[in-house]
């Protein structure tokens, strides 16, 4: 009896199943395979971890520096360092994010150093272990950590313990203020609450005939320029997360303090139309250029990081402005002074197969006063060791030591390492930007729904438990 | 083992002259013709399995798995599938985001090139330099496009708004504003729309002249003569710039991405990588949702979920679009 088509056709279909189901297999045992172990580094024997009697050898550095000014300087810091290990060469490569840090490290490249601007993924380096933990290195170089570096900058280069990253330098951010037009609406000094700063801002916002701004005493925009809720944690003092990295937002007064102060502020330009509207017209350019809306008058008052006292001396050198400390919030008039700190981190790629060579580096390009306070004059960063902020050789004017007292002063603080990056930070920020547009109806149940998602994406980075 | 062999023969199966029987003959030419074949596909067998096959069961793969890309992916069952879905609320708006893009976006562009066509093929004078200049701007590439159009439509001195001021019209926020940055995308699909409206013309010049002459004659108006003859000809065209629409709609990513990062500033900001999706995730779509999570957040597995998605997302409304096609066909046709 000949075979019916569907009997026939059967056996064909489970053979195709079956070669498609081993295809599938290798595919996926394939895909398994990625991410192989690299070897492992460990700290040198000795303190002289790469002395001149061992063989040349030239290590790759990936920094996020493309300013030509700042990439020169940290040029003028790697010669340096040539010069006392003449057998250690160095390539650098600027302009490097995090993701492309990542991949390189993932794609094991040839990367000796690596160097991020954000301290947002140093949970993840150090949980992954794709930056080596320095703490022996440390300790066989005889480097009290503690004692070398400020207690801030030592607490965001580092997660859980692990101290993966050491800071190349900080950044904090403090006042912009400019004196002619302080001195026009006779403010004496800068404000150093709250209360002060909307009072002052509203003597120095300027209207034009038809009633549209034409100078903003002060902008609180969350999404503009350096304004971003985390730079601003001292002001209200928000803790973002707990010790267990758990989002404690709902609960933080901080952060009630910041919504009434963006409503307030808002109110004194007018709205949060009218504010975002000049924050994203003419007035406002680009932040890290000569039209930045501080350096043309625009904007009377203004936060900003250090490195812009070197762009006004090279953009706008005549410019009449002060800096001062953020001003506080009223009920926290004592802290007064801090900031948050926040800078570069430096460390070893796992990918490394000269560890003792770029642990030589890394020392000199964290702890060495002199390269580090030349670089620091340079690129006008706040010093993260207690050696260079004591440096005679600093050069700094009163504007700049502003921020160098800020990020010596014992209470300044930086936001939480997380496992899984910035992602607090950034929903935290949308969130604001929301309720200064008045999308938000209610505050309290939105923050605890935000509260949730940030836990969850928490975990999600986390390592599972086996 | 004997060294002569006994050689059977059936007397009921054909034999070849030598003693070969047919069927083993036959056999031989075909294995032949199937290890050519084999050979002559085999670099596309080898490109697909490496660049398509591998891809897609590496990233189903790792949809469940823990993986940073630092460490080894290790297997959690659908802990990221129950996250993605159920706890990341970014990934439901870059859902909405990207279907309000498919809806409205392919759809003005379908009706801007189709229309565009029917208006340059009438075009007696001038005709050339007016499918050029409506071509010229498909060729712009999509970051210049996108910077230029920020510029544009900025809200406080863009040009735009100071037209629209000038006769009284407040002009909104653009690219700054929520509820105006995805119409602003729009726009600018729109003024790149000549790539939709030369195939259009391409297929204008298709429909057949005497049909169209034969209706004219049996008194036929514009209208009758556009909906069944113009239009039916014209269904398997608008199909394919439906469904390459909804495909390029799902993968939208770089216009979305410039434009926001040249509304909030980070352009300027090097070293940095910039999250997605300013102002307030509006711009957020898919692709971007996967970057943000493969790439700065570096969670693989999930990222690899939104891709999963994606995929499927593209096949359902692919096969959507191919079945409604009969009808449609068949509704213009009667």
């Amino acid at each position: 009896m000949a075979a019916t088509p569907s009997a026939r056709t059967a056996p064909r279909l489970r053979s195709h199943i079956r070669l498609l189901l081993c295809a599938a297999l290798v595919t996926i045992s394939g895909a398994a395979c990625t991410g192989a172990p690299l070897p492992d580094v460990r700290p040198p024997d000795s303190a002289t971890a790469y002395g001149p009697e061992r063989p040349p050898v030239t290590l790759t550095v990936w920094h996020g520096w493309t300013d030509e000014r700042e990439a020169s300087a940290f040029q003028a810091m790697l010669d340096r360092f040539h010069l006392l290990h003449p057998n250690i060469g160095v390539r650098a490569v600027g302009g490097v994010t995090d993701s492309q840090i990542i991949n390189g490290i993932r794609s094991e490249q040839n990367v000796d150093v690596v160097s991020s601007f954000t301290t947002d993924d140093v949970g993840l380096y150090c949980g992954s272990g794709a930056w080596v933990d320095l703490n022996p290195f440390l300790r066989s170089s005889g480097i009290d950590a503690a004692k070398t570096f400020t207690a801030p900058s030592l607490a965001y280069s580092a997660y859980h313990g692990d101290q993966c990253a050491l800071p190349l330098l900080g950044d904090t951010f403090g006042l912009y203020y400019n004196k002619a037009m302080f001195a026009k609406a006779g403010i004496e000094r800068p404000p150093r609450t709250l209360s002060e700063l909307e009072a002052d801002a509203a003597k120095l916002t300027v209207r034009a005939a038809d009633g549209s701004l034409r100078v903003a005493g002060f902008l609180p925009d969350v999404d503009w320029y350096e304004n971003a809720p985390d730079h601003l944690q001292s002001v209200f003092g928000i803790r973002f997360q707990d010790a267990d990295n758990r989002s404690v937002l709902a609960g933080d007064p901080g952060v009630a303090s910041e919504l009434r102060f963006q409503s307030r502020m808002m109110a004194v330009l007018g709205g949060a139309d009218e504010a975002q509207a000049f924050a994203a017209g003419p007035a406002a350019g680009d932040e890290n250029s000569a039209a930045n809306a501080f350096l043309t008058g625009k904007v009377a008052m203004a936060v900003g990081g250090e490195w812009t006292t070197a762009e006004i001396a090279a953009d706008a050198p005549d410019l009449d402005y002060g800096t001062a400390p953020l001003p506080v919030a009223d009920d926290r008039v004592a802290a007064y002074g801090s900031g948050t700190v926040t800078g570069t981190v430096i460390g070893i790629a796992r990918t490394t197969r000269h560890s003792d060579a770029a642990w030589e580096l890394v020392r000199f390009l964290t702890t060495d006063t002199g390269a580090l306070t030349a670089f620091a004059n340079a690129i006008h960063n706040v010093p993260t060791t207690y050696a260079v902020a004591a440096d005679p050789a600093l050069a700094a004017d009163d504007r700049f030591r502003t921020f160098i007292a800020i990020a010596a002063d014992p209470r300044s603080t930086s936001t939480p390492p997380s496992p899984n990056g910035g992602y607090y930070k950034s929903s935290f920020q949308r969130f604001v930007a929301a309720y200064e547009a008045g999308r938000v109806t209610d505050p309290q149940s939105a923050l605890r729904a935000l509260d949730r998602e940030i836990d969850s994406a928490t975990d999600q980075g986390r390592e599972p438990t086996p | 083992m004997s060294a002569a062999r006994t050689v059977r023969h059936d007397a009921a199966r054909p034999v070849l002259p030598g003693g070969t029987p047919v069927h083993r003959s036959v056999r031989r030419v075909r294995r032949r013709e199937m290890a050519t074949a084999a050979a002559l596909m085999g670099p596309w067998i080898a490109g697909v399995g490496l660049f398509v096959v591998y891809p897609l069961a590496a990233t189903v793969y790792f949809s469940f798995t823990h993986y940073n890309m630092l460490d080894r992916p290790r297997f959690v069952g659908l802990h990221n599938w129950a996250f993605v879905l159920g706890h990341y609320p970014p990934f439901w708006t870059s859902l909405r985001n990207t279907l309000w893009l498919v809806a409205v976006m392919v759809t003005l562009r379908v009706i801007a090139g189709f229309g565009l066509a029917m208006l340059v093929v009438r075009v007696r004078i001038g005709g050339r330099l007016m499918r050029t200049a409506l071509f010229v701007p498909y060729l712009v590439p999509p970051v210049a496009a996108a910077l230029g159009f920020v510029y544009l439509l900025r809200p406080g001195d863009g040009p735009v708004n100071r037209l629209l001021g000038a006769v009284g019209i407040g002009g909104p926020g653009w690219f700054d504003d929520p509820a105006w940055s995805k119409a602003a995308l729009t726009l600018l699909a729109l003024w790149g729309v000549g790539d939709v409206m030369v195939v259009f013309l391409a297929a204008l010049a298709d429909v057949p002249k005497a049909r169209v002459e034969a209706a004219l004659m049996d008194g036929a108006t514009g209208w009758q003569r556009f909906r069944h003859i113009t239009l039916p000809e014209m269904s398997p065209t608008l199909l394919f710039a439906a469904i390459t629409g909804v495909i390029a709609a799902l993968q939208y990513y770089t216009q979305a991405m410039v434009a926001s990062q040249a509304a909030s500033g980070d352009l300027a900001a090097p070293g940095l990588t910039a999250e997605p999706g300013f102002p307030e995730q509006s711009t957020l779509t898919l692709t971007q949702t996967l970057y943000s999570l493969g790439f700065i957040h570096a969670d693989t597995g999930a990222a690899s979920v939104v891709a999963v998605i994606l995929f499927g997302l593209s096949i359902g409304l692919t096969a959507l679009l191919l079945r409604r096609r009969s009808g449609f066909a068949a509704g213009v046709l009667r």
